[in-house]
């Protein structure tokens, strides 16, 4: 038994090891890759504005401290709800992207002139862009991006909190 | 059963190159897919980016090798079991992504469909693992029986 064990050990060692060349071949002839958004994908809460600036205006983390607190402009979360809980701007929506946009939720979002859509900037961000694409299919015109994301909120000091959401609704949550 | 079990092997060797050859080609377009998965930091990314196409080489070789076939599905289980592991999560905390299962060339989203499929291939790797004889002396002493 064993004997079984170890044979089972060393030839899964064997095929690891050969792996570990061959990824060593592969990383001294092409280098680290770094993470590149498919052709066409919008990187709505990147820190390089692309296409999304036609379609979705950025706003940047200092002009939307000023609209903090206006009853006309919702923040609205687009990460996942557990991230969101972990800290948010304050008073925002926690909406993920798949969530359910319809009855009470969608009415709230129609209450606010405009949308502020964040997320944490990492990668291709493609769950905020879905998000503030299905915002402007319901008819929602202004929506913005927060550019830079939460990470530049929280960095600048503006005001952010943890816990459940207050404005979420059973048909967010 | 030696049948099954070949065929079994065959066809997880070819779903392995199918899922390496398109990391390979596009590993910028895989290293996002992980990141989107928010398990890894991000300076993690590229060099998993970089292995996991690697290691699925070695196991679609191992596969088709007698001497290796055993340790090449307890691999493949354990790598298959990983990456359904992780869809699910992505599911659970309602990350929409595309799942990078195939690299760029088929792009899928994460649904539980995928992760059913991954479970699935895990559990055709168990096959492998728990019929075939341990080393070529075991095989022969099964054959003297």
């Amino acid at each position: 038994m064993l004997r079984a064990a170890m044979s089972l050990t060393q030839q899964s060692l064997r095929i690891c090891t050969a792996a570990l060349v061959l990824g060593v071949a592969l990383l001294v002839s092409r280098g680290i890759p770094k993470p590149v958004p498919p052709e066409g994908e919008v990187q709505a809460c990147s820190a390089t504005p692309s296409l999304a600036e036609a379609q979705s205006p950025w706003i940047e983390a200092t002009e939307a401290r000023g609209l903090l607190g206006d009853p006309s402009v919702m923040f609205v979360d687009c990460r996942p709800r557990d991230l969101y809980q972990t800290g948010h701007i304050s008073g925002a929506l926690s909406l993920p992207s798949d969530s359910d946009l319809q009855g009470a939720a969608l009415t709230q979002l129609h209450s606010a002139q405009t949308i502020i859509a964040y997320c944490d900037a990492r990668g291709g961000c493609e769950s905020s862009h879905r998000l503030a694409a299905r915002l402007r299919e319901l008819g929602l015109s202004d929506v913005r991006i927060l550019k830079d994301g939460l990470p530049a909120w929280v960095q600048a000091g503006y005001p952010a909190e943890s816990g459940p959401c207050r404005l979420c609704t059973e048909s967010t949550l | 059963m030696k049948i099954v079990t070949w065929a079994f092997c065959v066809i997880l060797a070819v779903v392995f190159v199918v899922a390496a050859v398109p990391k390979l080609i596009d590993p910028g377009s895989f290293a996002n897919d992980l990141l989107n998965y928010r398990l890894l930091p991000e300076n993690l990314v590229g060099l998993v980016a970089l292995f996991v196409p690697a290691l699925e080489l070695a196991i679609a070789a191992a596969l088709l090798w007698p001497r290796y076939q055993r340790g090449a599905a307890l691999i493949s289980l354990v790598l298959l079991v990983g990456f359904a592991a992780a869809m699910a999560q992505a599911r659970i905390r309602g990350i929409d992504l595309s799942c990078g299962c195939f690299g760029a060339a088929f792009e899928s989203k994460v649904s539980w469909l995928t992760v059913a499929r991954s479970t699935l291939l895990a559990a055709m790797s168990a096959v492998p693992l728990f019929t075939l004889p341990l080393s070529a002396a075991d095989a022969r002493g099964r054959q003297h029986v």
